[in-house]
């Protein structure tokens, strides 16, 4: 069964606010009623001593409006025990008694506007405590909801807040600090979840394209052989026999290549012949698919640090992506410009792009969404990219998509003065 | 014990019951939502309480028994009877309010008619004609409890505004919760002062035949200063008043469930009857048993003649009604103020809420906004201004030029035609009451009669 439920922080501070306010306001007016009733007492009982000395040495008729004078305070009690008596010097006599009554009357009007003061004084302790308890509150909701939205999956900052105590900004920069290592330690793992699979895919890839590439070899010289003695009408069979051995011999070439990568060769690549020779060797496919291509270099760009054949393969493989991503015609549009210290390759398509929930799986080997693709074209392009210490970005709408390489001029450890 | 610590000590009292009672200020899971309307999660007792505790002014309570006092039933004819007339309306609106899930009423014209410019023209007119409104509900108080006390009445009234204060800022729920702690004080203190009353007047038959005999004229349902016409105008703008009030549009809005908002009219109707009994019967019986009691405002006339006519105890009880009264109506008012302030008339704070961050702030800006809205009426209340029922009239005649046609006349509204039409009544309102100086009540159906026509006129010459 559910305990009721705690008091808030709220209720905690109004309470402790109220019970102080409502002590404070006890006291003081308590002390003010106390000390005026009895110097008011006092004050009355020096009036009737006055009053009972005055009294003696005169006859019954003249003390009479004397006595008025001790009123509103003493008040006349004829049968009274323990009353005070004033006598006249004729023998009549008086029997008095305080009248308590009248003297808490008339101190609490006097002391009216304490008691207001005080109530006026509670209400704005509450309203104190009202906005000390949000003040202290309002971080801790906010860090409440932060915890929640995490635990949801949503990742949020908690944002910095005006004029909070240090102790609650401290408790909030520890939740943003938590939160930014926490997204670190994810992309990490992400990243080496990424390294382990593609790893064991290498070596399965390996295996297995080595233990493919000598039987086609063999296939491929048989073939040969077999051309000069088949007669001229069987021979389209075995040019599409070719066609199908040439394809998965580059296929398994591409799986070698993938899995035991050459180290690049590292010099000087003019990025202007990069992209002409790029254009150069897209054309045929480019004219086949009517697909208008395009390049320019921006003045003044200077060579990327990298290995020449390795990156013509990157943009080889970006522009023919690119062809075959628009087989009804449309255009590629390849540029370079200096970014920094690096050099920035963009490969710009018009394509119909790519679906958002594909895109952090395009550089993974073998995915493909082509049924005549191998899955390894991008991969190996993010290998390369990544063994050149540069960057392989993509940005897709409905209408483009754009890989963006980002590859370093100079060496590593070497800057531009 | 001395009578004015007594009463001191009973104020003390009320202070802290309502101070534990009307719960967090500052809710731990709010939004705009439960702030303006409870999360459209009020049950029944809830709904009920502040229903009536809203609807019981100290305009209904002091204004009434006053004007009853002075001239008879013809002040039941005038006011209440319309009030009453203006609840039987409100079956009507529940379903179509209800539909909207809208926070405010300017919320919903906007939306109905398709028009931004409405709910800022009506939100507008919301905040004049309740900041002065609840300058009332501080007068009022400010008045009897100066007297009670002998005090300066600035210090009076500065009690009344932290109450209000302290019970809005945390929103409908809180005000719905201090508001069924006033209901209780207004209904026993009515009941015990009019009890009281009534047993030293005899009977009510014992009074009335006191009043045939000294002032039959109070008998009579129609002044006679006053034409049968003029009192049914009154009677019908106040009761149009009543109907288009977003005070309670706005609870109807607060339900659970639209059977709750159905419950809700029906047993507050009932409560709202026995008050308004009580209050007649004291009216009549204060004539009966001293007559003559003439002061310079309505709210000192009322603390004389109940400090004489009734024993101290059931007297401070019906000081504390005027009290709880004025708190329950203030509350509301100053929140639907605030909400037109921040939310209608804001146009960056759009219909759905934002994150937490940004609807805490928007909140506490709410919260900044009663707080002006507060002590701009605290501050006018220490000026001379008209009578407390004379206020009402012209609060209520503007409520109803904003909301009276849309809520019941326009059954399918055309997107942006009201806008014209309601300007226009807002303004020949103000000129007839402003520069010829026609009753609001009276000007009230010409302007009701202009808005209509010139929204119905296009579709009559339309293809």
């Amino acid at each position: 069964m559910r305990s009721s439920r705690p008091l808030s922080i709220e209720t905690r501070i109004k309470v402790i606010l109220t019970a102080i306010a409502m002590a404070l306001t006890a006291l003081t007016v308590g002390t003010a009623l106390t000390q005026g009733f009895f110097e008011r007492a006092g004050e009355a009982r020096l009036l009737l001593e006055t009053a009972r000395s005055a009294a003696s040495g005169l006859p019954a008729d003249h003390v009479e409006p004397l006595l008025k004078r001790l009123k509103p305070f003493w008040k006349e009690a004829p049968r009274a025990q323990g009353a005070e008596t004033v006598r006249s010097a004729d023998g009549q006599e008086w029997r008095f008694v305080l009248d308590r009554a009248a003297i808490w009357n008339a101190l609490v009007y006097r002391q009216r506007y304490v008691l207001v003061a005080g109530l006026i004084g509670l209400l704005v302790a509450v309203e104190l405590a009202v906005f000390l308890a949000y003040s202290l509150t309002r971080p801790m909701k906010i860090l409440a909801w932060g915890c929640e939205q995490m635990r949801s999956g949503r990742w949020v900052r908690l944002p910095t807040l005006s004029r909070t105590p240090y102790e609650l900004e401290a408790l909030n920069e520890a939740f943003n600090g938590m939160v930014d290592d926490l997204k670190r330690w994810q992309e990490f793992q992400k990243q080496a979840a990424r390294v382990e699979r593609l790893a064991a895919l290498g070596s399965v890839a390996a295996a297995v394209a080595h233990e493919v590439k000598n039987p086609l070899a063999s296939m491929r010289i048989h073939l040969d052989l077999l051309r000069g003695r088949l007669p001229e009408k069987e021979k389209d069979c075995l040019e599409i026999l070719g066609a199908e051995l040439d394809r998965l011999n580059q296929t398994v070439s591409q799986l070698l290549s993938y899995a035991r990568p050459r180290p690049p060769l590292f010099g000087p690549v003019d990025v202007r012949d990069l992209l002409s020779w790029t254009a150069s060797m897209t054309s045929t496919p480019c004219r086949l698919a009517a697909v208008n291509l395009s390049w320019a270099v921006e003045e003044g760009c200077p060579p990327i640090w990298g290995d020449g054949p390795q990156l013509k393969q990157v943009m080889l493989n970006l522009v023919l992506n690119a062809v075959a991503a628009q087989p009804n015609g449309g255009s590629v549009r390849l540029e370079a410009q200096r970014s920094g210290q690096n050099v920035a390759l963009r490969v710009e398509d018009a394509g119909p792009g790519i679906p958002a929930e594909l895109l952090e799986r395009i550089f993974d080997p073998f995915f493909t969404t082509r049924p005549d693709g191998t899955g390894l074209g991008l991969s190996i392009v993010h290998r390369i990219v990544e063994g050149h210490g540069g960057r392989i970005d993509v940005e897709s709408t409905g209408q483009k998509t754009v890989f963006s390489v980002t590859l370093p001029t100079a060496p590593p450890g070497k800057k531009e003065s | 014990m001395p009578f004015l610590l007594l009463q001191i000590l009973v104020f003390g009292a009320y202070t802290l019951a309502l101070v534990f009672l009307a719960g967090e200020a500052f809710n731990w899971k709010e939004d705009r939502r439960l702030f303006y309307v409870g999360g459209n999660r009020l049950t029944l007792v809830p709904m009920v309480g502040t229903f009536v505790a809203t609807w019981m002014s100290a305009a209904s309570v002091l204004g009434y028994t006053m004007w009853l006092y002075a001239d008879g039933y013809v002040a039941f004819t005038g006011s209440v009877n319309g009030w009453l007339i203006g609840l039987l309306f409100m079956p009507f609106i529940v379903r179509k309010l209800r539909a909207s899930r809208a926070l405010s009423l300017p919320q919903w014209l906007g939306d109905t008619f398709g028009d931004r410019r409405l709910r800022s023209l009506s939100a507008v007119s919301l905040i004049g004609a309740y900041t002065f409104y609840m300058v009332i509900q501080f007068r009022a108080f400010g008045t009897i409890v100066a007297t009670l006390l002998d005090i300066k009445v600035i210090v009076a009234s500065a009690l009344v505004y932290l109450f209000v204060l302290y019970t809005t800022f945390g929103g409908l729920p809180s005000v719905a919760r201090s508001d069924t702690l006033n209901l209780a004080l207004i209904l026993g203190g009515v009941l015990l002062a009019a009890g009281n009353l009534l047993k030293r007047a005899g009977s009510l038959a014992a009074v009335h035949a006191a009043i045939a005999e000294r002032a039959p004229a109070m008998l009579h349902p129609w002044s006679e200063g006053w034409s049968p016409l003029v009192t049914t105008l009154m009677m019908l703008s106040w009761g149009l008043g009543v109907a288009a009030n977003p005070q309670y549009a706005v609870r109807l809005l607060s339900a659970r469930t639209t059977r709750d908002a159905y419950g809700t009219l029906a047993y507050s109707s009932l409560i709202i009857g026995a008050i308004y009994a009580g209050l007649t019967v004291l009216g009549l019986s204060a004539f009966v048993l001293f007559p003559g009691v003439r002061a310079a405002s309505d709210e000192l006339a009322f603390t004389r003649l109940f400090s004489l006519a009734l024993p101290p105890l059931p007297a401070l009880a019906l000081f504390l009604a005027v009290l709880a009264a004025a708190v329950s109506t203030a509350n509301s008012q100053l929140l639907l103020a605030a909400c037109s302030l921040c939310y209608d008339l804001s146009p960056r704070e759009g219909r759905n809420r934002g994150d937490l961050v940004t609807e805490d702030r928007f909140l506490f800006k709410n919260r900044l906004a009663i707080a002006g809205i507060a002590t701009a009426a605290l501050a006018l209340s220490q000026f001379r201004l008209p009578g407390v029922l004379l206020i009402g009239r012209y609060s209520w005649t503007v409520v109803a030029i904003c909301f009276f046609l849309p809520l019941y006349v326009i059954r399918t509204p055309r997107p942006r035609a009201l806008f014209v039409p309601l300007s226009a009544a807002l303004l020949l309102h103000l000129f007839l009451t402003v520069f010829l100086g026609i009753l609001p009540e009276l000007a009230l159906l010409p302007a009701l009669a202009l808005e209509g026509l010139l929204y119905f006129w296009p579709r009559r010459k339309g293809p």
